[in-house]
């Protein structure tokens, strides 16, 4: 059915979808899901979340690879290529440091994609700074510090975020 | 009805192995066993054009097809096999910029990271029993943004909450 926007200026078509999927599922809007499947699927997030450093730490050795690619860059294409290539990474730690319960492990990682993503140039201050924060998410990784009030976490987490200010400047949210 | 979400397909949409796992573990918790996997959105356009799905969990961030780009493919696009597909988008990006955009590209449901078990299924919840209309315009395709909270007023009676617009009652 076609319709006009209420202040007229815009039409628009509106389709009733086939949204069979609750019918599907079984599902009606004063279904709730059962406790056990809550439960359960809890219990899966701890599970993997006790796996999580092991993959940080192969996560780690590649972000490695990555600054070093960095340094060495020739160009400004490889610079940017690899700048890429750890932000990702430091993206993708600071979601799920956050997800799996390491929150200090997520602020680090946060703090060092925003470095990459407010930095105008990659030279030798900002690549001394992705060695700081790759050591730092290596160390808290390493001692699987889980408590966002461990005190030399905290303390870390405070110095990383200080050296990115001090570069580029506050951190903010995107 | 029993609940039973066996007969669910759902596609995830992760370049994270680690959180497809989470994901995959949670959705077979629920009963769910056609799960599909894929690592971006390019391949993820590849995947429903040969395997029909019926819920697509998709992450924001990722190289080279972003979560927003391949909603915006999904829903407008001629070669999309299903526009009206059910996108429930996981992102640690759920900030100023990307939730406007991604709402604007006609994404169904948000999950924030840190992710919670249970906004995770609230929101998988959400879209099964989604019944909002379509809506296809010059700019915007997707569910329908205004979300069905007002009680049949007009937007004038919202805003200035004159009851006397009804337009339902």
């Amino acid at each position: 059915m076609y319709r006009t926007s209420e202040d007229g200026k815009h039409t628009y078509e509106e389709i009733e979808p086939l949204n069979n999927l609750a019918a599907k599922a079984g599902i009606t809007k004063a279904t709730k899901v059962p406790k056990e499947i809550l439960e359960r699927a809890k219990a899966i997030v701890e599970n993997i979340s006790e796996e999580f450093p092991q993959y940080v730490q192969e996560e780690i050795e590649r972000m490695r690879v990555m600054a070093k690619a960095l340094s060495s860059a020739g160009t400004s294409e490889e610079a940017s290529e690899a700048v890429e290539d750890i932000k990702f990474a430091a993206h993708d730690f600071k979601g799920q440091g956050g997800s799996f319960g390491y929150p200090l492990l997520s602020r680090i990682s946060a703090s060092l994609y925003h470095l990459l993503k407010q930095a105008s140039d990659f030279g030798a201050p900002i690549q001394t700074a992705v060695k700081v924060h790759i050591d730092s998410i290596a160390l808290v990784n390493s001692l699987k510090m889980k408590d966002p009030e461990h005190p030399e976490g905290k303390r870390l987490v405070a110095e990383v975020e200080a050296l990115t200010r001090r570069l580029v400047g506050p951190l903010t949210e995107e | 009805m029993a609940f039973d979400l066996s007969k669910l397909r759902i596609l995830v949409v992760d370049d994270s192995r680690q959180t497809r796992i989470l994901l995959r573990d949670i959705l077979k918790t629920m009963g769910i066993s056609s799960i599909y996997e894929v690592a971006d959105g390019s391949k993820a356009m590849e995947m429903i054009k040969m395997q029909g799905v019926d819920i697509i969990i998709v992450d924001q961030y990722m190289k080279p097809v972003t979560g927003i780009e391949f909603l915006h493919w999904l829903r407008q696009s001629p070669e999309s096999p299903n526009p009206f597909t059910p996108v429930v988008m996981i992102t640690g990006d759920s900030t100023r910029a990307i939730t406007p955009a991604a709402r604007d590209a006609g994404v169904s449901a948000f999950v924030a990271k840190p992710m919670s078990v249970h906004n995770f299924i609230n929101k998988l919840m959400f879209v099964l029993r989604d019944s909002r209309k379509f809506i296809k315009a010059k700019t915007y395709a997707g569910p329908d943004r205004r979300f069905r909270v007002d009680n049949g007023l007009t937007r004038a009676a919202r805003r200035g909450g004159d009851k006397k617009k009804r337009v339902n009652a």
